[in-house]
């Protein structure tokens, strides 16, 4: 205790500081988990919270009674990964050769171009993606249809969606991203590249054996943060590309959606907590064990 | 104790001198305290009018007046009321009025305890409206013996339809439609004729030709796909998609998918416009954009056909205005609803706009739109207060509007159990898992995007099975059965 209090008068300031952060988390992220009591209760508005009768697990049954959970659940994740990979891997590959590039004006116009998607909302992009997949006027099936190959029906064919979700996911956010890498670079020592060049390193050397290792913690801790998002599909992406086409849900439903679908009719407080509650305990539980393989492998790179 | 009583003396002359005050306001406006100034908060759904700050205006001036009240709208948007209503009404934020509906979940809210008991505070709030109501809308708009929200005034004669473009059927010199199959003809016409249009305007979460069926069966909606027959003396619970025809039907719409009736990409398509902006031929839906439609383009000589076998008045919650139980003013958004409902200036504002400016009355009591795009009729979520008394005709109206609507009344039939509310909460696992497989296997039915539809039919139906539709068929049917009991009592 007296340590403790010894430490706090030591360095009150850093913790003056940390204050506001500290009080930010526990308002907006410890507080609402109270929430969750909703997803075990059969809630009444005029009852409240307290008040409303227990439910015990009759919330959570929906999920699993058609057997879509699985498939939504593998659906999230698999998605996850995919674009996790492609986007880190895009933005470190991006983030590289911009800060190779020597004209400034180049370089400048070809980050804002990349950057541009990310302030584009996704109910456009969904507009954009029906005008270029549509059967009959789409771009796609223009062009196919002027270099004589059959037109393709990209609505009614689940396994391209495979393709064209990450596709449009990687176009959204690389540009994000990248900056983060960018700055990342930026913070390496340029003696290390001016001894490189010394030593006549090209630049496929300079890249895997100055900035990548440099950069390593940060690709960790981005991998990290992103793995714990899992479990989220990005409803606002899946909904807006596919809507309600029931003919792709075996490849385009995510979490999300389909929670989304199942409960807009009944609009049922509970259920929905339900469901985010599963999310967030399985996000838990990822989180927990890739934290711990890096851990074990590269300490210094674990988030806790 | 001597300085007590003469505490209580000065607290007596207060309240005296105090109460005093007011009793000249309180004399004006009857037997209500009005004297504080409130603010009423109302929500309702869709977006305002280019000038409705300005309508908004011109009624804060009278209500300010009148009730010693200003009134703020709020707006809850098409894209989202679905989410968002229910989100208002659960976060308890303090609301005076809301719009309610059965579309909104009026039942289920009502159930769930969103909104203020007003068996009390209407008949004393609102005298004249509330004497309004009349029996049939009383007992529609109370549940469990509570009146949870005020039905507007106002009923048609409900029914969807066939709605086609008439300069086009003239031009193939297409009749009309007296079975689902010429709709299919015309179909095809606007296809081999006119190929820069889509035959039909279909996205996939509108009505599609599957709700046309089974109306045409003379069935009405429980939860979809339960559905009963309200002509029989006794209804079953009818699961639709073990009914004889509906392989058939499925067949069917392979084959007009197939030779491209609508989009191949119509499962994805959000943009419902295109019967109204020229790009489809026909589109299915009510009466009412029957008429929106005929009024917006008269060139399109619309034209609206119906094959149900009757027509049932519209339900008294099929438009209403709810007080949630969160207001803070209930007493005060009680009187703004009877000037509403009984004052024309009032009605006319939040219906119509200002007169002179954006509508007139013409010589033959109909009604001009001045302004559409600054204030267009009835476009303003107004619904909730509608009245048959301050309702005028607008102009333009379909020629054989009076023969359709005759023509409804006369094959309309009572429904006896249309109070009938179902209470969905003890299968709402099973209501949830049905609806997301009704989106997942029976639409792609439904527009043809099944390449083998027996396979995918047996599959339709096996799904649900799994879903729960069973236990759901029969907790409906035992709630429908009570409710029979509870009507011979």
């Amino acid at each position: 205790m007296n340590n403790f209090l010894m430490e706090m008068k030591k360095n009150r300031m850093l913790y003056i500081m940390l204050l506001p952060a500290v009080l930010l988390v526990l308002l907006l992220n410890y507080l609402p988990m109270a929430g969750i009591i909703l997803a075990f209760k059969n809630f009444r508005y005029n009852l409240g919270i307290w008040g409303s009768e227990w439910a015990g697990l009759r919330n959570f049954r929906f999920f699993f009674l058609s057997g879509t959970g699985w498939m939504v659940t593998r659906n999230t994740i698999l998605y996850n990964l995919i674009n996790l990979l492609t986007t880190q891997l895009l933005a470190i590959i991006i983030a590289i050769v911009l800060n190779d590039i020597r004209g400034r004006l180049f370089k400048k116009l070809s980050q804002s171009a990349i950057f541009l998607p990310y302030f584009i909302s996704w109910i456009i992009v969904g507009v954009f993606a029906y005008n270029i997949f549509n059967y009959e006027s789409g771009l796609l099936n223009g062009a196919l249809k002027a270099l004589g190959a059959k037109p393709v029906n990209v609505y009614a064919e689940p396994s391209l969606w495979w393709l064209i979700i990450p596709s449009f996911n990687a176009w959204k956010w690389v540009g994000y991203t990248s900056v983060i890498y960018i700055a990342a670079i930026t913070g390496i020592d340029p003696e290390c590249y001016e001894s490189a060049d010394i030593d006549g390193a090209n630049i496929f050397q300079k890249t895997f054996y100055i900035t990548l290792p440099s950069i390593r913690t940060t690709i960790i801790i981005m991998l990290l943060l992103s793995i714990g998002r899992i479990l989220r599909g990005d409803f606002q992406m899946f909904y807006q590309l596919v809507g309600n086409n029931g003919q792709l849900f075996s490849a385009t439903d995510v979490i999300d959606t389909f929670v989304f679908r199942s409960l807009v009719t009944g609009g049922d407080l509970s259920m929905s907590s339900a469901a985010t509650f599963y999310q967030s305990v399985l996000c838990f539980l990822i989180i927990v064990l890739v934290n711990g393989v890096v851990r074990r492998v590269d300490p210094d790179s674990a988030l806790f | 104790m001597k300085r007590n009583a003469r505490l209580l003396g000065l607290l007596l002359v207060l309240v005296l001198v105090l109460g005093s005050l007011p009793l000249f306001a309180l004399a004006e406006a009857a037997e209500f305290d009005i004297s504080q100034p409130v603010e009423l908060q109302i929500y309702l759904i869709g977006g305002p009018a280019r000038d409705y700050d300005m309508v908004l205006e011109k009624l804060n001036e009278k209500t300010k007046a009148d009730l010693n009240a200003t009134v703020n709208i709020n707006w809850i948007g098409w894209g989202d009321f679905q989410t968002k209503y229910p989100l208002i009404l659960a976060s308890g934020e303090p609301v005076d009025l809301i719009y309610a509906s059965v579309w909104t979940q009026y039942y289920a809210e009502a159930a769930k305890g969103a909104f203020l008991d007003l068996t009390e505070l209407a008949p004393k709030y609102m005298p004249k409206s509330y004497a309004e109501i009349t029996p049939d809308f009383m007992q529609q708009a109370t549940v469990d013996g509570h009146l949870y929200g005020i039905p507007a005034e106002f009923y048609q004669f409900g029914m969807m339809g066939y709605i086609l473009r008439g300069d086009l059927m003239r031009e193939y010199g297409f009749e009309g439609i007296s079975h689902m199959d010429d709709y299919g003809v015309f179909l095809e016409l606007v296809r081999d004729n006119n190929p820069e249009m889509s035959p039909g305007d279909f996205i996939a979460t509108s009505d599609s030709l599957e709700g046309m069926l089974w109306r045409e069966h003379g069935f009405q909606e429980i939860t979809f796909p339960l559905v009963y027959d309200v002509r029989e003396e006794h209804p079953k619970v009818v699961n639709f998609y073990e009914e004889a025809y509906i392989l058939d039907f499925f067949l069917k719409m392979k084959e007009w998918g197939d030779k491209g009736y609508w989009s191949k990409s119509v499962l994805s398509n959000k943009d419902e416009n295109a019967y109204a902006s020229g790009l489809a031929a026909s589109r299915i839906h009510n009466q009412d954009s029957w008429k929106s439609s005929y009024i917006a383009h008269p060139e399109y000589e619309s034209q609206f056909f119906f094959l149900s076998p009757y027509s049932i008045k519209t339900q008294a919650m099929q438009d209403g205005m709810a007080v949630p139980a969160s207001a803070k003013n209930p007493e005060r958004a009680l009187m703004l609803l009877e000037k509403l409902r009984q004052d024309r200036e009032y009605y006319n504002l939040l219906t119509y706009g200002i007169e002179g400016l954006h509508f007139e009355v013409t010589e033959q009591n109909t009604l001009n739109p001045l302004d559409p795009e600054g204030f267009a009729p009835e476009g303003y979520c107004s619904w909730g207060f509608k009245e048959h008394k301050f309702f005028i005709t607008p102009e333009g109206m379909p020629d054989n509007l009076d023969e359709v609507n005759a023509k409804l009344e006369e094959m309309a039939i009572v429904n006896p159990f249309v109070l009938f509310t179902p209470n969905f909460e003890p299968v709402k696992n099973e209501r949830a898992a049905v609806a997301s497989v009704y989106q997942q296997y029976a639409k792609p039915l439904i527009y043809g995007y099944i390449d083998n539809p027996e396979e995918g039919y047996k599959t339709l139906l096996m799904q649900l099975e799994i879903a729960g539709i069973k236990e759901m068929q029969a907790e409906l049917q035992r709630q429908l059965d009570e409710y029979i009991a509870s009507l011979a009592e």
